[in-house]
């Protein structure tokens, strides 16, 4: 009597076991390969004058005259107790453009790090709107 | 160890295990950076700052042919000033400096960094009168710094009817400066006001 209560007590964990390993290994994967990203619009207007916008939703570059160069800073918080590895990444009209002061860098727990994005207009572009997206990939780091 | 004891182990390092897995990071969401998908979210903060920096090329105000000695300004709009323009939602400072990249604009005598040899002024425009604060900007002829800002441009308007100002140039050719091609960047930096 007492055996089969065993059993079937043991028959009950075996299954929860299945269940957890498969929980277990989906858990363990998704911690692993665990990324984040982030994603910022970026505008840039080629004009015959300098124009400034300095609003916070998004990175404007404002407006330069072909040949200028114009340049925005992105604060990047770890708020978290592990450390984070930071891509930055960048789409669109502005990606051959846009280059950021450093790439590929480790941020530690609760540290705060400014990246500058600056575009370079080529000499020869025409007057108008150029836009892109520059993905801040954030991955966690174990080690 | 019989079968049934390594079963139970087993089983409850799975149990354990995957419940940490799952719940043991929850004490780090944080609200508002996007959905919980079970595991930690907001790895960082992602601010844009209220800072922007623009270069301005060489060759935008060109004042030509120019004798030693000779004194050429914007102010008769020929050539015509730079322009700027406050595009966004908040008024703005604006900074003046020589673009790092760039060599002073003259190297005769007289020439130089902080010298009258470049000079600038802000001033309103014709088609925008009062975009800015004209008691506090610097209206009257400064020379051009090296690479530390000055601000020279206080409180530019953001409303489009009055949201741009003028950046006159002049200068006066040192007596001894070399023949050749002469130019200069300039760094513009606006801040929120």
């Amino acid at each position: 009597m007492v055996n089969m209560k065993i059993n079937k007590i043991i028959k009950i964990l075996a299954i929860i076991a299945m269940i957890s390993l498969a929980v277990f290994g989906y858990a363990l994967f998704d911690t692993l390969t665990y990324t984040e990203d982030i994603d910022l619009t970026m505008q840039l207007q080629v004009s015959d004058y300098v124009g400034f916008n300095i609003d916070t939703d998004a990175i404007y570059f404002g407006t330069v005259t072909p040949g200028g160069s114009s340049e925005r800073i992105v604060t990047i918080n770890n708020t978290e107790q592990y450390s984070t590895r930071v891509r930055i990444l960048t789409g669109g009209d502005l990606a051959q453009w846009v280059s950021a002061s450093e790439n590929n860098f480790r941020i530690n727990p609760l540290e705060e790090r400014n990246i500058t994005l600056k575009v370079k207009v080529p000499a020869n572009t025409s007057y108008g709107n150029y836009t892109g997206i520059v993905k801040i990939r954030l991955k966690k780091i174990y080690i | 160890m019989d079968s049934k004891k390594i079963m139970m182990v087993l089983s409850m390092f799975l149990i354990i295990g995957s419940s940490y897995l799952l719940f043991g990071n929850y004490n780090n969401f944080t609200t508002g950076q996007g959905g919980i998908t079970g595991m930690p979210i907001a790895t960082a903060s992602v601010e844009v700052t209220a800072i922007s920096q623009i270069s301005m090329p060489v060759n935008s105000v060109s004042f030509g042919a120019t004798e030693p000695g000779a004194t050429k300004d914007t102010s008769k709009d020929s050539p015509p000033p730079f322009k700027i323009q406050n595009d966004g939602t908040v008024s703005v400072n604006v900074t003046i400096a020589r673009d790092s990249s760039s060599a002073p604009l003259f190297s005769g005598t007289g020439g130089g960094d902080n010298t009258a040899s470049f000079q600038f002024a802000a001033n309103e425009t014709v088609a925008e009168p009062g975009s800015f604060d004209t008691t506090t900007s610097l209206m009257s002829w400064t020379n051009v710094p090296g690479t530390t800002p000055i601000t020279f441009l206080k409180i530019l308007d953001f409303a489009t009817s009055g949201d741009e100002a003028e950046v006159e140039l002049r200068i006066s050719v040192p007596i001894d400066e070399p023949a050749g091609v002469k130019s200069e960047a300039l760094m513009f930096i606006a801040s929120q006001a």
